[in-house]
Order: structure tokens, then sequence, then C-alpha cells
């Protein structure tokens, strides 16, 4: 959607540029000459008297009088004649100055212009007018170009959308704190990984830092993409802040407030040095293509932080900001193409069964083949990598900002060495850091209130569902906001809270029913989708080429395929 | 906060109708711009065959306050342009012609255009890109009014006709009789036999 204002502009230019070419004639001014008399006309073509002597030969114009790309075709040559008839000489003529006669191969037509019959000869005297006619060029060159264009992007648009099918758009719910919609904007996404009723839970994201007033803060959720959204719950947590201090979500649920960052001296991964890319979130992420062999082959990245300015004592925590790739956007599709017109049946049979396997799991099946971003830190006394734990966060659309504590062991040298294990290509990093967790922090709770509209009247559409949620966090799925493609509403969030700087992070519950396709059913492959849930790591070297042959388009294609409001499109990923 | 939440609210709720709107406003532009006289200007022959067509051009003859003539150009005289209406090709079905005079001294301005492009190319590569976006998928819903916007931006104004404006005296030789009305012709005796 983003594209199309650009489609639209260039568009515009287009037609800008093919009516130019209409409206000035300029160029075609000479396209026709007319001659009073054939003295006049031998005048213009004084090689007419070697042609007398070569009838059979064709009439040119002189070359100077032509435009330089033009061919030198015939002259047509018209005799308006004095009586009102025409003779156009098509093919070949010639003054015969002994007759005084126009000579050639001629039609005349009457004063109606309806055909009398050919005539190879006139009489000069008989001629009132004489009319010469070049060939004229074709003006359609840019309209050609123009449609050839438009042909061959919609060709291979049309070929994209049946090879990278499982690229098209797909988020779970979308939340935006500020006024961008767009989805490259999102600020975050929720419960990722809920593809059922049972599997529901909350997942906490950081929003980012914004001057909050009156305790009252407004989020835009949206369902961009072909799923069924039942959102349970929203709540959000506030921490202010006080100047130099940032708030940081932890992966063991918690939070805290951090004053100091040690300073990152180095980051390095297979490519090289990367300590420019993860250095600030500043949306330009570190991430290297998936391997054409496995897509669980590990790669190994490594950081060196300056830790002369640590205390020593304060724990420290790794923060991470990171997204997904489109890996497991591309198995998630994959899994239900496999499955077909099962899908239904064994989402049905998941939701009863709690022996059924997500094969998506992150505990089991390829989310645990693919793992996450598993950090280790260099202990200097035992001389070897030792592991704290992993981030994991599903989505590729929003940033997440995570921070793991790290165990409590001393720099060396006023070095702290870490380092992540992680599937090559599946993982986006922009920014890695290393804090201070200064001290715990208890965040306030700000509860959803009834939205309302710009004038401050009773919510209505499109501001608010027609019927808000009476208690937008009742337990269970009765209670809840179910939200079908293309809604998009406004949430108001209210608090006990002090106007001022502060970190929000929102707590989304609920589940997700991704809707399949009817382009998708013609991947039905159970004895892949089995391999998916009981080999994984089999099933990961398997698809990696079918994966390399589309990773390229995927960026592309995701991004260009998505509705910001209309349920038309495409769906999802894990 | 209320007016960022007003002005939030507006830009959600105009959003999705932005692109469809402007689609729409440029197609009506480019209709509302497409001349009046582009049924007739699609009986004119090809360029590549206007040498040989012993028909004048069509000419279009604006006369103030709106008021515009079409039809071929007959001749122009001294005090009159001459135009036969409507345009009929010298092959084709005629329907009754009628031959009208126009005053040099009412004619604000004037054009002729003498031939018309192929565009069964240009129709055969619109139609091949429509067809086409049936395999879009889902993503035509992008695509289709893309398409539609760019293909009518291309196409709708005049498929390329040549089209020249000239002065009333320039006009003469792109007539049926640029030598100005045969001999021994007047309007009346003319207006019978055309």
């Amino acid at each position: 959607m983003r594209r199309i204002p650009n489609f639209l502009a260039l568009s515009a230019i287009l037609l800008a540029c093919t009516q130019c070419t209409i409206t000035n004639g300029g160029y075609l001014s000479d396209f026709k000459k007319s001659y009073a008399n054939v003295d006049e006309l031998k005048k213009e073509y004084p090689q007419l008297e070697t042609k007398r002597a070569t009838p059979s030969a064709k009439n040119t114009q002189p070359r100077s009088l032509m435009q330089a790309a033009q061919p030198t075709g015939s002259p047509y040559l018209k005799a308006h004649l004095k009586n009102g008839h025409v003779l156009v000489f098509t093919e070949s003529w010639w003054l015969d100055e002994e007759r005084s006669l126009v000579r050639g191969s001629a039609l005349n037509y009457g004063l109606d212009r309806r055909l009398v019959g050919p005539q190879d000869s006139v009489a000069w005297a008989d001629v009132s007018l004489f009319e010469t006619n070049r060939p004229l060029p074709s003006n359609s060159a840019l309209r050609m170009a123009s449609m050839t264009v438009l042909f061959v992007a919609d060709v291979a648009q049309g070929i994209i959308c049946f090879t990278v099918e499982k690229a098209c758009f797909g988020s779970c719910p979308t939340f935006y704190l500020d006024d961008s919609t767009d989805v490259r904007g999102a600020d975050a996404e929720g419960f990722s990984n809920a593809l059922l009723p049972s599997a529901a839970y909350a997942d906490v994201d950081y929003l980012g830092t914004r001057e909050v007033k009156n305790g009252t803060v407004s989020l835009t959720v949206k369902n961009e993409a072909l799923e069924t959204h039942v959102i349970q719950g929203l709540h959000l947590h506030a921490i202010s802040l006080a100047a130099g201090e940032c708030a940081l979500q932890g992966t063991n649920k918690r939070f805290y407030r951090s004053r100091q960052e040690l300073p990152l001296q180095r980051a390095t991964a297979q490519e090289g040095d990367i300590t420019e890319w993860v250095l600030a979130r500043d949306g330009r992420e570190r991430w290297h293509p998936a391997s054409a062999a496995n897509l669980a082959q590990k790669e190994v990245l490594e950081f060196t932080f300056d830790a002369r300015q640590w205390d020593g004592l304060t724990p420290l925590g790794v923060s991470v900001d990171f997204r997904q790739s489109f890996v497991t956007t591309f198995l998630m599709y994959s899994a239900i193409g496999y499955l077909g017109t099962d899908y239904a049946h064994y989402l049905a049979r998941a939701e009863r069964s709690p022996r059924a396997v997500n094969p998506l799991s992150f505990e089991t099946g390829i989310g645990r083949a693919l793992g996450g971003l598993e950090l280790e830190y260099w202990n200097n006394q035992t001389q070897e990598w030792v592991y704290v734990d992993r981030f994991h966060e599903t989505g590729p659309i929003a940033v997440n900002a995570q921070t793991l504590p790290l165990p409590a062991f001393a720099a060396h040298k006023g070095e702290i060495r870490l380092r992540m294990r992680a599937a090559q290509g599946s993982w986006r990093l922009d920014r890695v850091a290393l804090s201070v967790l200064n001290e715990e922090a208890s965040p306030i709770l700000l509860t959803p209130v009834p939205s309302v509209g710009p004038d401050g009247s009773a919510p209505s559409l499109p501001h608010a569902l027609a019927q808000p949620l009476a208690k937008p966090n009742a337990p269970g799925a009765a209670a809840a906001r179910v939200n079908l493609p293309g809604t998009t509403y406004l949430q108001t969030f209210s608090g006990d809270f002090p106007s001022g700087r502060t970190a929000l992070f929102l707590e989304s519950e609920g589940y997700y029913l991704e809707w399949s396709r009817q382009s998708w059913l013609s991947y039905r492959d159970l004895n892949k989708f089995a391999q998916m849930v009981y080999r994984p790591e089999h099933y990961l070297k398997q698809v990696a080429p079918e994966f390399k042959a589309v990773e390229a388009a995927m960026e592309e294609v995701f991004w260009s395929t998505k509705q910001y409001s209309n349920p038309l499109n495409l769906s999802h990923e894990n | 906060m209320k007016t960022n939440l007003a002005l939030r609210t507006l830009y959600q709720f105009a959003r999705p109708v932005t692109a469809p709107i402007f689609g729409v406003l440029l197609l009506a532009v480019s209709s509302c711009t497409a001349p009046l006289e582009m049924k007739e200007a699609s009986r004119l022959p090809l360029y590549s065959e206007v040498q040989r067509s012993p028909q004048g051009a069509l000419a279009v003859v604006y006369q103030g306050f709106g008021i515009k003539a079409v039809g071929e150009l007959i001749a122009v005289d001294d005090k009159r342009v001459y135009l036969l209406s409507p345009y009929s090709s010298s092959s084709g079905p005629r329907t009754a012609p009628t031959l009208t005079r126009i005053k040099r001294s009412e004619i604000e301005k004037m054009q002729v255009i003498f031939a018309q492009n192929n565009t069964v190319p240009l129709r055969r590569l619109a139609t091949a890109s429509y067809v086409s976006v049936f395999f879009h998928l889902f993503s035509a819903f992008v695509t289709a009014p893309v398409n539609l916007l760019w293909i009518n931006g291309t196409l709708a104004h005049d498929l390329g006709e040549y089209r020249m404006e000239v002065s009333v005296s320039e006009s003469a030789r792109f007539a049926r009789f640029p030598q100005g009305l045969p001999e021994g012709q007047t309007w009346e005796t003319l207006r019978n036999q055309l």
C-alpha cells in the first residue's frame, strides 16, 4: 500500500508524457506540402527530370527534406483537379514534359471521395493543386513503452504470486502507538504463537518511551491479515522514568530500571565486523541469508563490551532489539499448505487433544530445531563459554526489545565477552547492548476504557467496534473481542499515573486463527507435514533449497502485498 | 491531546480511501478531458495510410463560448470554412452528412486531426495486462486499480491522434479541396454531391 502513491505518481508522469506527444504537432507540419502548379513541383523535386528517363524507378524525396530517422518512402502525390476530383498516385509517378502530363499509377476519387477508378495520367492543365505527403512516424512509442512496462510488471507479479505465495503478508494483532500505521512501524504484535484457543497466552511487548499526559494513552489496534483475532485482554504497563533512565523488559517477566550502558567495543559475525549494525536501535538490522543446505544451520556472533566503568557488583543484562526473518513465515504457510483441506480438521483435533503437536512450537518440532538467540558468556576462570538462556519472540514485523539478566560474574581485563548462537538467516538484530540493571521496576497498570471519537463523542465506527467490549479483560473467550480482517480501532487506556516521560509495555492476551487459502490447497502433502512434526531437523535440510529460491523475493513480496484496511489480503507468520 | 486524537482518528478514517479516491479522481479527470471528437477521430485513416487517403482532415473549430464544430474539413476560402459532419471514411457507410459554413471571423482557434495511430497492439497489451491481474491472487486488490489507472492514463485521452493546432489559412492544405471550392461549385451545389 505504501507503494501505491509511487505507482500513482509514475502513472501520472507517464500520463503527462504520453499527452505531451500529442498536442505538440510541430514535427508533423511538413508532412504535407502543396504546390500551386507543376513548376513549383519541379522546383522542389529537380531530380524528377531524371525520372523521366527511367520511369519505372520509384520516386523519392530529397533526403535533406526528410527527418533523419525517417525512411525515404514514396512521396505520395495527390493531384487535386479543378473539377474537385483527386488523383492519388500511390506507387510511382513522373512528369511527362513532352505531353505536359503527370503519369503513373493513380486512383481517381470523385467529389464525394468515392472511388471512380484507376487512371494513369492527368494533364497539368487540369490540376489546380499538387500535394505531396511523406510517411508519418508512429507517435505511440511512449505509449507502447508504458504498456509494455505495465505488462511486464503484471506478468512478473503473477509469477511471484504463484511461486512465492507463501510470502504473502500476515501479522498477528498489530498495535500502533504513534500516528504511523504503516506496518513497518508497528510497535508491537501480540501473541504470535497462539494458533489455537487452548494456546492463548499473554504476550508483553515494549512499545516505546513517550510523554504521557492525564494518565491516558491511546493505541491503534489492527487486524491486517486473513486471520481471526481473539483478544482476551489488553493492558498497558507504564513505568515513569527519571532523566537519564530507561526501563527494560526482562525475559524473566520482570522490569528493570537502568541508568548505565556498557559501551560495545566490537561485534563480529561470519561476514566480519558488524558493530555499526548493532550499535543503536536505528532500523539498520544485521541479518545474514539462510544456509542453502540447512535452515537450522547455526551461526555465531561475538560481542565485546568495555566494562571498565562497571562497578562489578550491580547486575547486568543483555538488551537485544530483534525480530524474526521470514523463515518461520515460510514454514507456517508450508505447514498449512501441507495439511490442505485437513487444516481445519487438524486445528480441531489439536484443540481437543493435549497430545497434539504444534509443528512450529518452540518447545517441540521445528521451533525447537531452529532455536532462539542463545546467549553465552566467556568465563575466564574456567576458560569456557557458559550458556545463559535464550531470547525468543515470534514475529517478523515489530521489533522486540528484551533484556536477559546475566548471572554474577567478573569481567576480565575490563572486558566482557558474549556470544550468540542462532539459526543463520532466522533473526534480525537491530541493537545489542549490555545494560546495568540498577533496580527492579514496578509498573503501573493502565486498563482499557471505552474509546471515544475525536470530539469526545461515544464510540462509533471506525473508531471502535460497534459493540465495545464491556469487560475486555474478563477471562474466557466469551468476553473476548473478536477482530476480523480489516478491523481498525483506537483503544484507550487510563490509570492513576503521573504525567511525564514514561516507558510503555503492552500486555496482550488471546489467540488467533490463521485462514487457509484456496491456492494453498494444492500444496497438500501429509508426508511432508509428518516430517515437519517428527523429523524437523531432516525437514529443515530438505526445504532449505525451496526457501532459498524465494528468500530474496520474500521481503519485497511480504510488504508489498500487505493490505492496510481491507480483508482481501494474505496472511501471517507463526 | 484531543486535537491529536482527532487528527489521528481522521487520518485512520481517511487513509484506506485515499488511494481509491485519488484513482477515481484521476480517472474522472482523464475522462473529462477526453475530447468530444474522439468518436469521429476513430474513423480517420491510420498514420501509415493517410498518404493515400483522398479525404480531408478532421477539423475541430472553436468559436468561443464553448461552441465547437467538428467535421471533415472540406475547403477554406476567403470568408468561410466548410465542414462536413459527421466524418465518414471513404470506404465506410455514410449517414446523411451535413455541409456547414463557418465564417472565418467567428473562429477563435482551430485544430486538425489528420490520422490516428494503430491502437491494436496497445489494446492487446492492455487486455493482456488486465487478464494477467487475475493471476495476482490476493495482491490483485492493489494491482487491479493500478492497472486501471495506468491503462486509462495511457489510452483514454485520444489514442495517439495526429493533431495540430493551425491557423485558418494553414488549415487549407488539410482540406479535402485544398485549392478551395472546386471550379463551378458553390456551397449550395456542393452540399448535395458530398
